[in-house]
Protein backbone atom coordinates (compact mmCIF):
# COMPACT_ATOMS: atom_id res chain seq x y z
CA UNK A 1 0.00 0.00 0.00
CA UNK A 2 1.07 3.57 -0.37
CA UNK A 3 1.48 6.26 2.28
CA UNK A 4 -2.02 7.69 1.91
CA UNK A 5 -3.69 4.33 2.38
CA UNK A 6 -1.51 3.57 5.39
CA UNK A 7 -2.38 6.83 7.12
CA UNK A 8 -6.10 6.54 6.40
CA UNK A 9 -6.22 3.02 7.71
CA UNK A 10 -4.34 3.64 10.99
CA UNK A 11 -5.76 7.04 11.93
CA UNK A 12 -9.22 6.03 10.85
CA UNK A 13 -9.16 2.90 12.98
CA UNK A 14 -7.82 4.90 15.88
CA UNK A 15 -10.55 7.50 15.73
CA UNK A 16 -13.28 4.92 15.34
CA UNK A 17 -11.97 2.96 18.35
CA UNK A 18 -11.80 6.12 20.39
CA UNK A 19 -15.35 7.22 19.63
CA UNK A 20 -16.86 3.78 20.03
CA UNK A 21 -14.91 3.17 23.23
CA UNK A 22 -16.12 6.43 24.72
CA UNK A 23 -19.71 5.54 23.93
CA UNK A 24 -19.38 2.16 25.62
CA UNK A 25 -17.68 3.52 28.73
CA UNK A 26 -20.08 6.41 29.23
CA UNK A 27 -23.09 4.15 28.91
CA UNK A 28 -21.59 1.74 31.41
CA UNK A 29 -20.92 4.57 33.86
CA UNK A 30 -24.42 5.94 33.57
CA UNK A 31 -25.92 2.55 34.20
CA UNK A 32 -23.60 2.10 37.19
CA UNK A 33 -24.49 5.49 38.61
CA UNK A 34 -28.18 4.83 38.35
CA UNK A 35 -27.75 1.61 40.29
CA UNK A 36 -25.59 3.06 43.06
CA UNK A 37 -27.80 6.14 43.31
CA UNK A 38 -30.87 4.01 43.83
CA UNK A 39 -29.01 1.94 46.45
CA UNK A 40 -27.68 4.89 48.40
CA UNK A 41 -31.01 6.66 48.46
CA UNK A 42 -32.51 3.81 50.44
CA UNK A 43 -29.70 3.16 52.94
CA UNK A 44 -27.75 5.55 55.21
CA UNK A 45 -24.79 7.46 53.85
CA UNK A 46 -21.24 6.99 55.13
CA UNK A 47 -20.67 7.78 58.85
CA UNK A 48 -20.81 11.40 59.95
CA UNK A 49 -17.52 13.21 59.60
CA UNK A 50 -15.82 14.22 62.84
CA UNK A 51 -13.49 17.20 62.94
CA UNK A 52 -12.30 18.22 66.40
CA UNK A 53 -12.05 21.81 67.54
CA UNK A 54 -10.91 23.52 70.72
CA UNK A 55 -12.05 26.81 72.15
CA UNK A 56 -10.47 28.71 75.04
CA UNK A 57 -12.44 31.44 76.78
CA UNK A 58 -9.83 33.71 78.34
CA UNK A 59 -12.54 35.83 79.97
CA UNK A 60 -13.33 32.95 82.30
CA UNK A 61 -9.89 31.57 83.16
CA UNK A 62 -9.00 32.00 86.84
CA UNK A 63 -5.44 30.72 86.59
CA UNK A 64 -5.92 27.82 89.02
CA UNK A 65 -3.66 25.50 87.03
CA UNK A 66 -5.97 22.48 87.25
CA UNK A 67 -5.56 21.94 83.53
CA UNK A 68 -1.77 21.82 83.80
CA UNK A 69 -1.83 19.29 86.65
CA UNK A 70 -4.47 17.12 84.98
CA UNK A 71 -2.57 17.11 81.70
CA UNK A 72 0.67 16.15 83.43
CA UNK A 73 -1.03 13.27 85.20
CA UNK A 74 -2.98 12.06 82.18
CA UNK A 75 -0.10 12.08 79.73
CA UNK A 76 2.91 11.54 81.98
CA UNK A 77 4.55 14.83 81.08
CA UNK A 78 8.01 15.02 82.68
CA UNK A 79 8.99 17.57 85.31
CA UNK A 80 9.84 20.97 83.85
CA UNK A 81 8.02 20.40 80.56
CA UNK A 82 4.48 21.30 79.65
CA UNK A 83 1.94 20.34 77.03
CA UNK A 84 -0.34 23.12 78.19
CA UNK A 85 0.31 26.09 80.44
CA UNK A 86 -1.28 29.34 81.59
CA UNK A 87 0.27 32.78 81.19
CA UNK A 88 -0.73 35.85 83.18
CA UNK A 89 -0.57 39.29 81.58
CA UNK A 90 -0.47 42.22 84.00
CA UNK A 91 -0.54 45.75 82.65
CA UNK A 92 1.05 48.54 84.69
CA UNK A 93 0.94 52.29 84.13
CA UNK A 94 3.62 53.64 81.77
CA UNK A 95 2.88 50.82 79.35
CA UNK A 96 4.87 48.16 81.19
CA UNK A 97 3.57 44.61 80.89
CA UNK A 98 4.47 41.69 83.12
CA UNK A 99 4.03 38.23 81.60
CA UNK A 100 4.56 35.36 84.01
CA UNK A 101 3.89 31.66 84.07
CA UNK A 102 5.43 30.24 87.28
CA UNK A 103 6.17 26.56 86.57
CA UNK A 104 3.63 26.80 83.79
CA UNK A 105 0.96 27.56 86.43
CA UNK A 106 1.28 23.98 87.70
CA UNK A 107 0.74 25.22 91.27
CA UNK A 108 -1.46 28.09 90.22
CA UNK A 109 -0.44 31.69 90.64
CA UNK A 110 0.43 33.90 93.59
CA UNK A 111 -0.13 37.63 93.90
CA UNK A 112 2.27 39.79 91.93
CA UNK A 113 5.25 40.43 94.17
CA UNK A 114 5.11 43.57 96.25
CA UNK A 115 8.42 44.87 94.99
CA UNK A 116 7.10 44.77 91.45
CA UNK A 117 4.07 46.76 92.49
CA UNK A 118 6.28 49.32 94.20
CA UNK A 119 8.41 49.88 91.15
CA UNK A 120 5.81 49.48 88.45
CA UNK A 121 2.69 50.81 90.12
CA UNK A 122 -0.74 49.32 90.57
CA UNK A 123 -1.86 47.11 87.69
CA UNK A 124 -4.91 48.38 85.88
CA UNK A 125 -5.60 45.45 83.55
CA UNK A 126 -4.90 41.76 83.84
CA UNK A 127 -5.97 38.39 82.51
CA UNK A 128 -4.92 34.78 82.12
CA UNK A 129 -4.25 33.08 78.79
CA UNK A 130 -4.13 29.28 78.70
CA UNK A 131 -2.05 27.92 75.86
CA UNK A 132 -1.67 24.54 74.23
CA UNK A 133 -0.87 23.04 70.85
CA UNK A 134 -2.91 24.83 68.21
CA UNK A 135 -3.17 21.86 65.83
CA UNK A 136 -2.75 24.19 62.91
CA UNK A 137 -4.14 23.59 59.44
CA UNK A 138 -0.91 24.68 57.68
CA UNK A 139 1.46 23.22 60.21
CA UNK A 140 5.13 24.17 60.18
CA UNK A 141 5.88 21.08 62.27
CA UNK A 142 4.62 18.46 59.80
CA UNK A 143 6.38 20.23 56.93
CA UNK A 144 9.82 20.01 58.48
CA UNK A 145 9.81 16.49 59.90
CA UNK A 146 12.46 14.55 57.97
CA UNK A 147 11.06 11.08 58.73
CA UNK A 148 7.30 11.61 58.62
CA UNK A 149 6.83 11.20 62.38
CA UNK A 150 4.48 14.20 62.65
CA UNK A 151 1.16 13.77 60.95
CA UNK A 152 -2.49 14.80 60.89
CA UNK A 153 -5.34 12.37 61.49
CA UNK A 154 -8.64 12.47 59.67
CA UNK A 155 -10.19 14.30 62.64
CA UNK A 156 -7.68 17.08 62.20
CA UNK A 157 -5.54 16.22 65.23
CA UNK A 158 -1.77 16.59 64.83
CA UNK A 159 0.04 13.63 66.39
CA UNK A 160 3.60 12.40 66.81
CA UNK A 161 4.63 8.82 66.04
CA UNK A 162 7.10 8.41 68.86
CA UNK A 163 8.47 5.15 67.48
CA UNK A 164 9.42 6.79 64.22
CA UNK A 165 10.71 10.09 65.63
CA UNK A 166 14.50 10.34 65.67
CA UNK A 167 14.66 13.27 68.08
CA UNK A 168 16.25 15.77 65.69
CA UNK A 169 14.11 18.56 67.27
CA UNK A 170 13.54 20.29 63.94
CA UNK A 171 9.82 20.43 64.71
CA UNK A 172 10.51 21.85 68.18
CA UNK A 173 12.36 24.69 66.50
CA UNK A 174 9.76 25.08 63.77
CA UNK A 175 6.72 25.50 66.02
CA UNK A 176 6.21 29.24 66.49
CA UNK A 177 4.00 28.73 69.55
CA UNK A 178 6.56 26.78 71.56
CA UNK A 179 4.25 23.86 72.19
CA UNK A 180 6.68 21.05 71.42
CA UNK A 181 9.53 19.67 73.49
CA UNK A 182 11.90 16.73 73.47
CA UNK A 183 10.82 14.27 76.15
CA UNK A 184 13.99 13.53 78.17
CA UNK A 185 12.72 10.10 79.22
CA UNK A 186 12.01 8.89 75.69
CA UNK A 187 14.35 11.08 73.66
CA UNK A 188 11.68 11.93 71.12
CA UNK A 189 9.44 14.89 70.40
CA UNK A 190 6.25 15.28 72.40
CA UNK A 191 3.29 17.64 72.49
CA UNK A 192 -0.36 18.07 73.30
CA UNK A 193 -2.52 15.58 71.39
CA UNK A 194 -5.91 16.94 72.49
CA UNK A 195 -5.94 13.66 74.46
CA UNK A 196 -6.56 11.66 71.30
CA UNK A 197 -6.73 8.45 73.34
CA UNK A 198 -9.68 9.96 75.26
CA UNK A 199 -11.48 11.87 72.52
CA UNK A 200 -11.70 8.90 70.19
CA UNK A 201 -13.63 7.15 72.97
CA UNK A 202 -16.09 9.99 73.38
CA UNK A 203 -14.40 11.50 76.45
CA UNK A 204 -13.14 15.04 76.70
CA UNK A 205 -9.44 15.93 77.01
CA UNK A 206 -8.19 15.90 80.60
CA UNK A 207 -7.71 19.68 80.75
CA UNK A 208 -11.27 20.30 79.54
CA UNK A 209 -12.62 17.78 82.02
CA UNK A 210 -11.12 19.40 85.13
CA UNK A 211 -11.49 23.09 84.31
CA UNK A 212 -13.74 24.46 87.08
CA UNK A 213 -14.99 27.48 85.12
CA UNK A 214 -15.48 25.93 81.67
CA UNK A 215 -12.81 28.10 80.11
CA UNK A 216 -11.83 25.23 77.81
CA UNK A 217 -14.33 23.73 75.40
CA UNK A 218 -13.78 20.77 73.10
CA UNK A 219 -16.04 19.19 70.52
CA UNK A 220 -16.90 18.22 66.98
CA UNK A 221 -16.98 21.33 64.81
CA UNK A 222 -18.53 19.60 61.82
CA UNK A 223 -21.63 18.97 63.94
CA UNK A 224 -23.46 22.27 63.76
CA UNK A 225 -25.48 21.52 66.91
CA UNK A 226 -22.53 20.77 69.19
CA UNK A 227 -21.73 23.13 72.07
CA UNK A 228 -18.50 24.28 70.48
CA UNK A 229 -20.11 25.06 67.12
CA UNK A 230 -22.72 27.20 68.82
CA UNK A 231 -20.08 29.08 70.79
CA UNK A 232 -18.00 29.63 67.67
CA UNK A 233 -21.02 31.11 65.95
CA UNK A 234 -22.15 33.32 68.83
CA UNK A 235 -18.84 34.79 69.95
CA UNK A 236 -16.02 36.93 68.63
CA UNK A 237 -13.26 34.42 68.06
CA UNK A 238 -9.54 34.92 67.45
CA UNK A 239 -6.41 32.80 67.11
CA UNK A 240 -2.88 33.25 68.35
CA UNK A 241 -0.30 34.73 65.98
CA UNK A 242 -2.60 34.84 62.98
CA UNK A 243 0.00 36.87 61.10
CA UNK A 244 2.14 33.74 60.74
CA UNK A 245 -0.42 32.06 58.52
CA UNK A 246 -0.34 28.66 60.22
CA UNK A 247 -4.16 28.75 60.59
CA UNK A 248 -4.50 27.40 64.14
CA UNK A 249 -7.52 25.29 65.02
CA UNK A 250 -7.39 26.23 68.70
CA UNK A 251 -9.52 29.33 68.90
CA UNK A 252 -9.84 31.95 71.63
CA UNK A 253 -12.59 34.16 72.90
CA UNK A 254 -11.46 37.41 74.42
CA UNK A 255 -7.89 37.29 73.19
CA UNK A 256 -6.29 40.68 73.75
CA UNK A 257 -4.00 42.22 71.15
CA UNK A 258 -1.18 42.30 73.70
CA UNK A 259 -0.91 38.51 73.87
CA UNK A 260 2.27 37.21 72.29
CA UNK B 1 28.64 6.86 19.91
CA UNK B 2 30.70 3.78 20.60
CA UNK B 3 30.20 2.04 23.91
CA UNK B 4 33.63 2.35 25.53
CA UNK B 5 34.72 -0.02 28.31
CA UNK B 6 34.76 2.61 31.04
CA UNK B 7 31.10 3.45 30.36
CA UNK B 8 30.26 -0.04 31.50
CA UNK B 9 32.05 0.33 34.81
CA UNK B 10 30.37 3.66 35.52
CA UNK B 11 26.95 2.24 34.67
CA UNK B 12 27.67 -0.71 36.90
CA UNK B 13 28.52 1.53 39.84
CA UNK B 14 25.38 3.61 39.35
CA UNK B 15 23.16 0.54 39.16
CA UNK B 16 24.91 -0.89 42.21
CA UNK B 17 24.31 2.25 44.26
CA UNK B 18 20.67 2.43 43.15
CA UNK B 19 20.13 -1.21 44.06
CA UNK B 20 21.67 -0.71 47.52
CA UNK B 21 19.43 2.30 48.07
CA UNK B 22 16.28 0.45 47.06
CA UNK B 23 17.20 -2.50 49.28
CA UNK B 24 17.98 -0.30 52.30
CA UNK B 25 14.73 1.59 51.83
CA UNK B 26 12.74 -1.62 51.76
CA UNK B 27 14.20 -2.54 55.16
CA UNK B 28 14.15 0.85 56.85
CA UNK B 29 10.77 2.23 55.80
CA UNK B 30 7.95 0.56 57.78
CA UNK B 31 5.52 -1.54 55.79
CA UNK B 32 2.45 0.56 56.54
CA UNK B 33 4.09 3.89 55.83
CA UNK B 34 2.18 5.93 53.29
CA UNK B 35 -1.13 4.09 53.54
CA UNK B 36 -3.09 6.93 55.14
CA UNK B 37 -0.66 9.72 54.41
CA UNK B 38 3.02 10.47 54.91
CA UNK B 39 3.22 8.59 58.20
CA UNK B 40 3.16 5.11 59.69
CA UNK B 41 -0.49 4.09 59.71
CA UNK B 42 -0.33 1.89 62.82
CA UNK B 43 0.75 4.90 64.92
CA UNK B 44 -2.86 6.03 65.11
CA UNK B 45 -4.01 2.82 66.79
CA UNK B 46 -1.01 2.86 69.11
CA UNK B 47 -1.89 6.34 70.31
CA UNK B 48 -5.57 5.46 70.68
CA UNK B 49 -4.62 2.55 72.93
CA UNK B 50 -2.87 4.70 75.56
CA UNK B 51 -4.41 4.25 79.05
CA UNK B 52 -6.96 6.78 80.24
CA UNK B 53 -6.03 8.22 83.64
CA UNK B 54 -8.91 10.56 84.47
CA UNK B 55 -11.96 8.40 84.87
CA UNK B 56 -14.71 10.86 85.74
CA UNK B 57 -16.80 11.39 88.88
CA UNK B 58 -19.16 8.51 88.17
CA UNK B 59 -16.43 5.93 88.72
CA UNK B 60 -15.66 7.43 92.16
CA UNK B 61 -19.32 6.98 93.11
CA UNK B 62 -19.04 3.18 93.26
CA UNK B 63 -16.93 3.24 96.44
CA UNK B 64 -17.13 6.80 97.73
CA UNK B 65 -20.90 7.12 97.61
CA UNK B 66 -21.14 9.27 100.75
CA UNK B 67 -18.86 11.99 99.42
CA UNK B 68 -20.45 11.70 95.99
CA UNK B 69 -23.92 12.31 97.45
CA UNK B 70 -22.60 15.34 99.31
CA UNK B 71 -20.92 16.68 96.20
CA UNK B 72 -23.91 16.13 93.93
CA UNK B 73 -26.44 17.60 96.36
CA UNK B 74 -28.76 20.38 95.19
CA UNK B 75 -26.93 23.17 97.03
CA UNK B 76 -23.40 22.08 96.16
CA UNK B 77 -21.67 24.75 94.09
CA UNK B 78 -18.68 22.59 93.32
CA UNK B 79 -20.94 20.05 91.67
CA UNK B 80 -21.72 22.06 88.62
CA UNK B 81 -18.11 22.98 88.12
CA UNK B 82 -15.38 21.23 90.10
CA UNK B 83 -15.11 17.49 89.67
CA UNK B 84 -13.43 15.00 92.01
CA UNK B 85 -10.28 14.63 89.98
CA UNK B 86 -9.65 18.36 89.81
CA UNK B 87 -8.68 18.43 93.51
CA UNK B 88 -7.80 14.82 94.21
CA UNK B 89 -5.85 13.85 91.12
CA UNK B 90 -6.56 11.19 88.48
CA UNK B 91 -8.46 8.07 89.45
CA UNK B 92 -7.06 5.60 86.91
CA UNK B 93 -4.21 4.20 88.95
CA UNK B 94 -6.17 4.25 92.20
CA UNK B 95 -8.98 2.13 90.75
CA UNK B 96 -6.53 -0.28 89.17
CA UNK B 97 -4.67 -0.69 92.48
CA UNK B 98 -7.91 -1.23 94.39
CA UNK B 99 -8.88 -3.88 91.87
CA UNK B 100 -5.56 -5.60 92.45
CA UNK B 101 -4.18 -5.01 88.97
CA UNK B 102 -0.40 -4.70 88.69
CA UNK B 103 0.35 -1.06 88.01
CA UNK B 104 3.67 0.68 87.47
CA UNK B 105 4.13 3.26 90.23
CA UNK B 106 4.06 6.81 88.97
CA UNK B 107 4.02 9.69 91.48
CA UNK B 108 2.40 11.94 88.87
CA UNK B 109 -0.68 9.74 88.92
CA UNK B 110 -1.13 9.23 92.65
CA UNK B 111 -4.29 10.29 94.42
CA UNK B 112 -3.97 12.74 97.25
CA UNK B 113 -6.14 14.06 100.04
CA UNK B 114 -5.34 17.66 99.37
CA UNK B 115 -3.91 20.09 101.89
CA UNK B 116 -6.80 22.54 101.87
CA UNK B 117 -4.70 25.66 102.49
CA UNK B 118 -2.85 24.96 99.27
CA UNK B 119 -5.57 23.51 97.11
CA UNK B 120 -8.41 25.89 97.95
CA UNK B 121 -6.17 28.96 97.48
CA UNK B 122 -5.44 27.88 93.94
CA UNK B 123 -8.91 28.95 92.93
CA UNK B 124 -10.13 31.15 95.77
CA UNK B 125 -7.27 33.48 96.59
CA UNK B 126 -7.72 37.02 95.35
CA UNK B 127 -5.26 37.51 92.55
CA UNK B 128 -4.49 39.97 89.84
CA UNK B 129 -5.96 38.46 86.71
CA UNK B 130 -8.97 36.69 88.15
CA UNK B 131 -12.34 37.73 86.78
CA UNK B 132 -14.77 39.30 89.20
CA UNK B 133 -17.36 36.50 89.18
CA UNK B 134 -15.06 34.16 91.09
CA UNK B 135 -15.59 33.97 94.90
CA UNK B 136 -12.27 35.19 96.26
CA UNK B 137 -10.51 36.01 99.50
CA UNK B 138 -8.01 38.81 99.68
CA UNK B 139 -6.83 38.43 103.24
CA UNK B 140 -6.43 34.85 104.43
CA UNK B 141 -5.28 35.76 107.93
CA UNK B 142 -8.28 37.93 108.63
CA UNK B 143 -10.63 35.28 107.31
CA UNK B 144 -9.13 32.57 109.48
CA UNK B 145 -9.38 34.56 112.72
CA UNK B 146 -12.59 34.23 114.71
CA UNK B 147 -14.18 37.31 116.35
CA UNK B 148 -12.93 36.10 119.73
CA UNK B 149 -9.36 35.86 118.50
CA UNK B 150 -8.94 32.10 117.98
CA UNK B 151 -7.30 31.10 114.74
CA UNK B 152 -8.55 28.32 112.55
CA UNK B 153 -5.88 26.11 111.05
CA UNK B 154 -7.24 25.10 107.69
CA UNK B 155 -10.07 25.84 105.29
CA UNK B 156 -11.66 22.49 106.13
CA UNK B 157 -11.85 23.48 109.83
CA UNK B 158 -15.01 25.38 108.85
CA UNK B 159 -15.88 24.51 105.26
CA UNK B 160 -16.95 21.16 103.88
CA UNK B 161 -15.30 21.07 100.46
CA UNK B 162 -17.87 18.69 99.03
CA UNK B 163 -20.93 20.73 99.93
CA UNK B 164 -19.46 24.23 100.59
CA UNK B 165 -21.57 24.46 103.70
CA UNK B 166 -19.95 25.83 106.79
CA UNK B 167 -19.79 23.26 109.59
CA UNK B 168 -22.07 24.00 112.52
Amino acid sequence: MNRREFLTKTVGTGVKTFVFGNLVCTTAELLQDKKSFANSASKKEEPEKVIFGFLVDTRKCIGCGSCVRADKAENGVPEGFFRTWVERYTFFPNGRVLVDSPKGAEDGFWPVKEDKERTLGKPYHHYFVPKLCNHCIDTPCIQVCPVGASFETKEGVILIDQKRCVGCAYCVQACPFGTRYINPEKGVADKCTWCYHRTTQGLKPACVEVCPVKARIFGNISDSESEISKLLRDNRVQVLKSYLGTRPKTRYIGLDSGVI
Amino acid sequence: MKFEKHYGRLLGVLIGVAACFVYARSILVPKDFGKLGHFRASAIDEIKALPVQHVGADKCKDCHNYEYEQWSGPKSLHKQKVKCEACHGPGGHHIAKMNGEPIEEDPRRDLKVPDSMVVCSRCHLKLTGRPEGQPMLADLNKHMTEPDGTKKEKCVSCHNPHTQSVYP
